[in-house]
């Protein structure tokens, strides 16, 4: 037998099955953009199994045809030709120890490079190298990856045990025993196989492409992780939800990209799914890059292989961001709404009281003075009613549900019986001026009378609320192309211009509205909207802070009307 | 000579509730719509008490509060704070009331208090 270090061969004659071309590009194209970490295919460990026996005995054929040896490698060979091999497919590997009981073996760089990260079980594909190798020359080989390489850390160590010790069965691992080797190194047999691959291969590359594409639309985050936590894969959401593009959150450890305060709850999740328990309902909180912050909730389970060794976690993320703004509106909706509630709740109790009162004590009000006090309380159980009626159109309106009696109208007359109504009231008060803007020519629309009455009446009230200090509000109608325009402006003390966006949020009220206590639960414009939405119209808003307020209502004008308008004309 | 009571609140039903609730007690009532107008208001009449809601536009009640307790009256105008939330006593603490009503309240109460304050 020659010694390893004078016979080390100066060439390394690849044999034209082990061709890295081909080897490498079927596999990779075969296995590629297989995500069996998750899917947990047997076929797949079976195949890449396979494939790493074939190169296996292919190799040690091949070197021992080149040494001249008609034997089983001594340990010094075998650990030349693991680490030798490697150099020469492009994988840095170096040997870290070898005794007769194991070599170890860490690599820095893997010939599948960023493929394995998509597909870890290609790391499978060293271990059935080295082992299958070792079985044949050792009659028994057992070999575990301490780190897998396609978590982004450059460093994986591999050990083969080269006897059964209690060290070896008690590692989590793959073992190797000699008639499991059998190899097929000629080079027909390795066509033969690489048919099988292809067909394989085109199955799993079905399979699998399906169920990436499932997971890759999937509307939940989806990621898998190593049991460092690292991100071994991460969907189409889940990138989306961090802001991170392309390949840069794989390999990273998952609780160093959320804040630091974070960081202990999110690796107790990942820890205890490690340890088989599955957790769900964790929510976190996330800066995301475009700086929006976002809250999320994050359930967690085990990753089991195929003998229900758990290899990973496997979390699911949920953005509650909007749910929750929902909710936080909502508590203020009733917040707001009960505030709402008792002020007119207060006047007719204590306008009740009072008259009771009287009569307890035998003053009988004369009817003027008790048609005054009941107008109030009527007036009291109106505003209750109102509030009651915008709070059922708005959850109709969320179940879809908004019904139009709609009829040909003049929008001029709806427009200024309103007006003539409000100025009364205006009038009494002397803070405001009301003026009335009118078009000399009919308007005629296709609408239902109340529900535009109630957007009129709405925007004029609002008019009125946000000009605390008095001033001219003004109505004015118009035809503008095809449409029909309503305007009603205030120079009361106007919308933020980052509220704008927000103004028909069911339940959104500008800052400055909510910050002065003006009265009010942010349902009016949304019912607005909603109102003219269902007759094909359009509201909009022109707003200066401190300068006042301009909507604009746009309803599409009635067109047989116009038309015979035209003939008239002509 | 009747004891007179500024109400400063910018609800027109409860402003209305409240100046017949008084009257009809024998009191005289001034409405102010916010914590600007009442101030506007002490300007020309002293109240011998002052019915205070606190979340109001231009001026809401706390600001109001802190204005009239630098006008230093004597003596000091006795002041009864009506709110729509459940920590009335805090409330009332906070702007140095000697009273608070949570809405919606009852009228004996409501009488009781100011006859109280007015004592």
């Amino acid at each position: 037998m020659k010694s390893m270090d004078d016979t080390k061969p100066e060439r390394f004659t690849t044999p034209i099955a082990l061709n890295r071309d081909i080897f490498m590009r079927q596999l990779i194209a075969g296995l590629g953009h297989l995500n069996e970490g998750i899917l947990g295919s047997n076929l797949t460990g079976a195949y890449i199994m396979n494939v790493g026996l074939s190169m296996g005995a292919a190799i040690e054929e091949e070197y021992k045809h080149f040494w001249g040896i008609d034997r089983s490698f001594t340990l010094d060979e075998y650990a030349h030709v693991i680490v030798d091999l490697k150099q020469k497919i492009q994988g840095n590997f170096t040997l870290v120890s070898k005794d007769p009981l194991k070599v170890v073996v860490r690599t820095t760089s893997c010939p599948f490079d960023t493929l394995v990260r998509q597909s870890p079980s290609l790391c499978f594909m060293t271990s059935s190298v080295f082992g299958g190798i070792a079985a044949r020359n050792f009659g028994y080989a057992k070999v575990v990856l301490h780190q897998r390489i396609a978590l982004g850390d450059p460093g994986c160590y591999v050990t083969v045990y080269l006897q059964r010790t209690p060290e070896a069965q008690a590692a989590i691992g793959k073992e190797y025993v000699p008639d499991l080797t059998q190899a097929s190194p000629d080079i027909a047999e390795q066509l033969h196989l690489m048919e099988q691959v292809q067909h394989l291969r085109k199955q799993l590359g079905e399979t699998s492409s399906r169920w990436e594409e499932v997971m890759h639309e999937a509307a939940e985050a989806i990621a898998a992780f190593d049991l460092e936590g690292r991100v071994i894969y991460a969907n189409a959401r889940w990138r989306e939800l961090l802001g991170v593009e392309g390949e840069e959150i794989i390999g990273n450890v998952f609780e160093y990209l959320v804040p630091a305060e974070e960081q202990a709850s999110i690796h107790n999740v990942l820890e205890q799914a490690s340890q088989g328990k599955r957790t769900s309902g964790h929510m976190f909180r996330l800066q995301h890059r475009n700086g929006s912050l976002r809250i999320l909730r994050m359930s967690a389970g085990a990753i089991r292989d195929d003998r229900g060794h758990i290899v990973g976690t496997l979390g699911i993320v949920h953005d509650i961001t909007q749910e929750r703004e929902t909710q936080r509106l909502k508590d203020e909706l009733l917040t707001t709404t009960s505030h709402e509630l008792r002020t007119p709740v207060t006047t007719i109790r204590g306008m009740t009281q009072l008259l009771l009162r009287g009569l307890e004590r035998g003053n009988v009000p004369n009817p003027e003075v008790l048609a005054k006090r009941l107008q109030i309380i009527q007036k009291e159980t109106d505003r209750l009613a109102r509030l009651g009626a915008d709070l059922t159109d708005v959850t109709n309106l969320q179940l879809g549900i908004l019904t139009l009696h709609r009829e040909q109208h003049d929008l001029r007359t709806i427009v200024e019986n309103l007006v003539a109504i409000q100025r009364e009231v205006l009038d009494m008060n002397g803070r405001w001026v009301l003026t009335l803007q009118t078009s000399e020519h009919a308007l005629p629309a296709w609408v239902d009378r109340s529900r535009l009455e109630q957007v009129i009446s709405s925007l004029l009230d609002n008019a009125k609320k946000y000009s605390p200090e008095g001033g001219p509000i003004t109505v004015g109608m118009r035809r503008q192309g095809d449409n029909a325009q309503i305007y009603i402006s205030d120079a009361g003390i106007g919308i933020p211009e980052q509220d704008l966006p927000h103004l028909f949020t069911p339940f959104f009220r500008a800052s400055n509205a909510s910050s002065q206590h003006f009265p009010g639960i942010g349902l009016g414009l949304y019912l607005c909207q909603s109102i003219l939405q269902a007759h094909g119209g359009t509201i909009t808003v022109t707003s200066q802070e401190g300068q006042g307020t301009t909507f604009l209502l746009s309803l599409p004008g009635e067109q047989d009307e116009r038309q015979e308008q035209r003939e008239d004309q002509e | 000579m009747s004891n007179l009571v500024l109400v400063i609140d910018d609800d027109p039903g409860l402003q209305e509730f409240l100046q017949i609730a008084l009257e009809a007690e024998g009191y005289e009532a001034v409405v102010a719509q916010d914590g600007r107008e009442g101030l506007e208001k002490l300007a020309t009449v002293t109240p011998n008490l002052i019915i205070l809601d606190l979340m109001m536009p231009r001026m809401n009640g706390y600001d109001f509060a802190k204005a009239l307790r630098q006008q230093e009256h004597q003596p000091s105008i006795p002041l009864l704070v009506l709110t729509a939330d459940s920590h009335a006593k805090e409330k009332a603490v906070t702007v140095g009331a000697d009273a608070a009503l949570t809405k919606p309240f009852d009228l004996v109460d409501l009488l009781e208090i100011i006859s109280r304050l007015l004592a």
